[in-house]
């Protein structure tokens, strides 16, 4: 009991205090990921598929733009204020609610390898929001078809049935780690099959479905921009105000308990909160993986397990991430839109792959969460 | 250290004040996230979109005139109406408070008769149908469209919204417009305006004169920065893309003025997708197209008449699974017209078993190839075809046919050249009927 007593009082004190490196490189980060960002913005704001503007254009442009409330807007103003700048926030939106839902699953189920879309999240989501599509559902004829809120409504019914589904059979499966990625992925298989069938019985929509799949900010507008800006920033912050539970929960179960946390609603809070963060996104711009899984990991081999700072880092780094690949998915072919989700995994494979190898020997199983 | 220990322990009990504050926190957070998300979204402004005020008179068979109408100086539709047969040289006749009759210009006398009937139409402002109003009373700027309309009992009148439900009248003749797909830049290209043609979809490339014109994109992704580079003054969406659509509403809020045409489905929405482009591009040719087309079907159906054509199948490719047109699509339509039967009895397009394919047994099938090859290699496919269509009478009896590359463009692109593939359709479905029939060679 001593000795426990022992180790409850060295984690805790891990928990409840930052090392003075951690703190140098969390200041570091922050500084230089939203440096990064800021000027990654810029350069989304000055660079197109076909027009490119100087950057005292693009920003005399975009207050002028504003100071017109978006009415009347020349060309330019059009292009900054109208397409570029919207899809700009939207990227580094979706990849800051990306990167948190895909930190918490990892932290609640203490596996490296869970992530919105291993865990049917997406594929769930997807689906639902592919038969709303399809099927022109209009709710009984209250909304019109493809409504921006039956889409999102969709996608949060779907991201949850599956979800639902992944814990129902991880839980009869003995709740091992390993077996939420299992039943996550026999989920995400049944969705999957779902969605081909709709794509076999509505034939004429399979380049839809496909482009969709993909992912993709091209259609994003400032009439949308409220149903994920709001939703997804508001989600991600909850996390945050919870980081020091985050921490005693990848110390495990029971010593959480110990500590007088109730653990079971603490994960089922997040984990939902997780899931309906993933479908706002999934809703908005279509099923994009990679972000979820390797951000948290990313930033773990940069910062450490420390979820105080692994969640703050995962937001910037995600969404600078996201909106570097959304720069590129529209001006590697001139003319042309690449799907979003190829870019995210060709920009992401080779970092992370870069990271494993320098940093891997220091990021074992046994050290994975450690703060 | 130890009262450090000691404030974490109560940091974590239950029911601590920290803990406390966060599930407060949390709650208000979500809470005011959910509050803010529904204000914005009711104050949130609609895209702004092309908007027409004035009336229609629809003579039938898509012979339609538009008047411009101020509605801040009227809204009467009978008062419209004599605006408009004023401006036009028409005379309409009234009797008993009804529409009756109206002679155009052209000494050309509309009447009701038995079968046809004058009425005053509308679609309420976001809808797509028509509906026929009881009485003459209405405020026409209340609606989305207002039409005089010389319908056949149980027709509704000629299209008058595009695929999002906005007027396809009122827009001044446009001088450059961009194609978002092969279909939308064939029928601009069949209203003799393809030299207006600025921007278009990344494969249309018919007619040869467009390859030289500015990419602006892809089918399922056009590219907002490609077309507002190019000269715009319509741009004209393929309403079968989801991508298209949303293109068209972006395009919309940045008052580009779009159009989208229809999932073209049925023979009816290919027609009235001629009849879109051909009224938004204020074309001359709009009703000499249609009625092109139209000639030639009921040529077609009048040669067919007296000969009964084959229960045939169409497929895309040699799967033996394949794709196949079942009801409800334009080739069950020209099937019909050829007087042949579509061995598929369900709706749409869909994938049928080598089973079912055994099941149905065609006499005819008719296969669509758009990719380059397939006609080099129809005899050596024909070889390779699964036992389930070698079992069928098509096989037996020598008749599958392959439409492959501009014969399968033809037929894949639902636009104003669907009456040539109907004749060679026609032909090969009903080959008795057709006295002069020249043999056709597979993969022509």
């Amino acid at each position: 009991m001593i000795i426990h007593s022992h180790n409850c009082h060295t984690d805790c004190d891990r928990i409840h205090s930052y090392s003075t490196e951690s703190k140098r490189r969390l200041r570091v980060l922050v500084v230089a990921g939203v440096t990064i960002t800021i000027v990654l913005a810029l350069i989304s704001l000055c660079i197109g598929s076909k027009t490119n503007i100087w950057v005292d254009d693009a920003l005399s442009a975009l207050i002028s733009s504003m100071n017109k409330c978006g009415h009347d807007l020349t060309d330019e103003e059009m292009l900054i204020y109208k397409h570029r700048l919207p899809r700009a926030i939207a990227a580094i939106t979706i990849g800051i609610g990306l990167s948190i839902a895909g930190a918490v699953y990892q932290a609640i189920i203490k596996n490296p390898l869970v992530e919105p879309y291993i865990m049917g999240v997406s594929s769930g989501a997807g689906t639902f929001v592919m038969a709303a599509m399809f099927t022109r559902f209009t709710f009984f004829g209250i909304f019109s078809v493809n409504d921006p809120i039956i889409i999102v409504m969709s996608a949060i019914v779907g991201g949850l049935l599956a979800f639902g589904c992944t814990m129902f059979i991880a839980k009869h499966a003995g709740e091992k780690s390993i077996n939420y990625v299992l039943a996550g992925i026999v989920v995400g298989l049944i969705f999957s099959a779902i969605q081909s069938m709709l794509m076999i019985r509505t034939s004429i929509d399979v380049n839809n479905a496909f482009s969709w799949i993909c992912g993709s900010f091209a259609y994003v507008s400032w009439d949308k921009m409220y149903l994920v800006l709001i939703p997804v920033i508001t989600l991600s912050v909850i996390p945050l105000i919870w980081a020091e539970e985050f921490n005693l929960i990848v110390l495990g179960d029971d010593q959480a308990t110990q500590m007088g946390m109730n653990v079971k609603m603490f994960n089922k809070m997040m984990l939902t909160i997780a899931s309906i963060l993933t479908a706002f996104c999934v809703a908005f711009c279509g099923i994009i993986g990679f972000i979820g899984l390797v951000i948290p990991h990313i930033s773990r081999m940069l910062i450490g397990g420390d979820h105080r700072l692994v969640f703050p880092v995962s937001m910037i780094i995600g969404g600078s991430l996201l909106l570097s690949a959304d720069l590129m998915s529209r001006t590697l072919l001139v003319g042309c839109e690449l799907p979003v989700g190829i870019i995210t995994t060709a920009i992401g494979v080779p970092i992370f792959a870069y990271l494993l190898i320098k940093r891997g020997y220091k990021y074992d199983k046994r050290q994975h969460f450690q703060i | 250290m130890n009262n450090r220990w000691m404030r974490i322990c109560r940091d974590f009990s239950n029911g601590s004040r920290l803990m406390k504050t966060k599930v407060v926190l949390s709650t208000a957070i979500i809470v005011l996230g959910a509050v803010a998300t529904v204000a914005i979204g009711g104050i949130e402004e609609s895209a702004a979109c092309h908007h027409s005020e004035g009336i229609v008179i629809d003579y039938g068979s898509y012979d339609t005139v538009w008047m411009d109408v101020d509605f801040a100086e009227e809204t009467d539709p009978v008062e419209l109406l004599k605006r408009a047969c004023e401006k036009n040289n028409a005379t309409p006749t009234f009797k008993d408070g009804k529409l009756i009759e109206i002679i155009r210009d052209d000494d050309k006398t509309i009447s009701n008769d038995s079968d046809h009937e004058w009425g005053l139409w509308y679609i309420n402002k976001g809808g797509h149908d028509f509906k026929k109003s009881e009485n003459y009373r209405i405020n026409a700027s209340d609606y989305n469209v207002v039409s005089w309309a010389y319908t056949v009992d149980g027709e509704k009148p000629t299209v008058a919204v595009d695929a999002l439900g906005t007027s396809i009248y009122g827009y001044s003749p446009p001088g450059s417009v961009v194609t978002l797909s092969p279909l939308c830049a064939e029928i601009v290209a069949s209203m003799n305006k393809e030299s207006i043609i600025t921007g278009r979809e990344k494969s249309s490339d018919y007619p040869e004169s467009i390859k030289n014109v500015s990419v602006v994109g892809t089918y399922t992704g056009p590219s907002y920065e490609s077309i507002m580079s190019v000269k715009h003054d319509i741009v004209f969406c393929d309403g079968s893309v989801q991508a298209q659509r949303e293109m068209a509403r972006i395009l919309r809020d940045s008052n580009v003025n779009s159009v989208v045409i229809y999932d073209a489905k049925t023979l009816r929405d290919v027609i009235n997708n001629i009849f879109i482009v051909g009224t938004v591009t204020a074309s001359d040719d709009r009703n000499a197209v249609i009625n092109d087309i139209n000639r030639i079907l009921d040529d077609i159906k009048d040669k067919t008449r007296a000969t009964e054509g084959y229960k045939t199948l169409v497929t895309l490719g040699f799967d033996p699974s394949p794709y196949v047109a079942g009801k409800y699509t334009y080739i069950d339509d020209l099937l019909i017209d050829a007087n042949g039967s579509n061995a598929v009895g369900s709706g749409g397009w869909l994938k049928i078993a080598p089973e079912k394919l055994m099941e149905i047994n065609p006499d005819c099938i008719i296969v669509i190839g758009s990719s380059g090859g397939y006609k080099e290699r129809y005899e050596e496919m024909k070889g390779l075809l699964p036992l389930a269509w070698k079992a069928t009478n098509a096989f037996k009896n020598d008749n599958i046919h392959l439409f492959a590359d501009k014969l399968g463009e033809k037929t894949q692109i639902a636009g104003p050249r669907i009456a040539q593939f109907a004749e060679i359709l026609a032909k090969k479905v009903n080959p008795y009927a057709f006295k002069d029939n020249t043999p056709i060679p597979n993969g022509t």
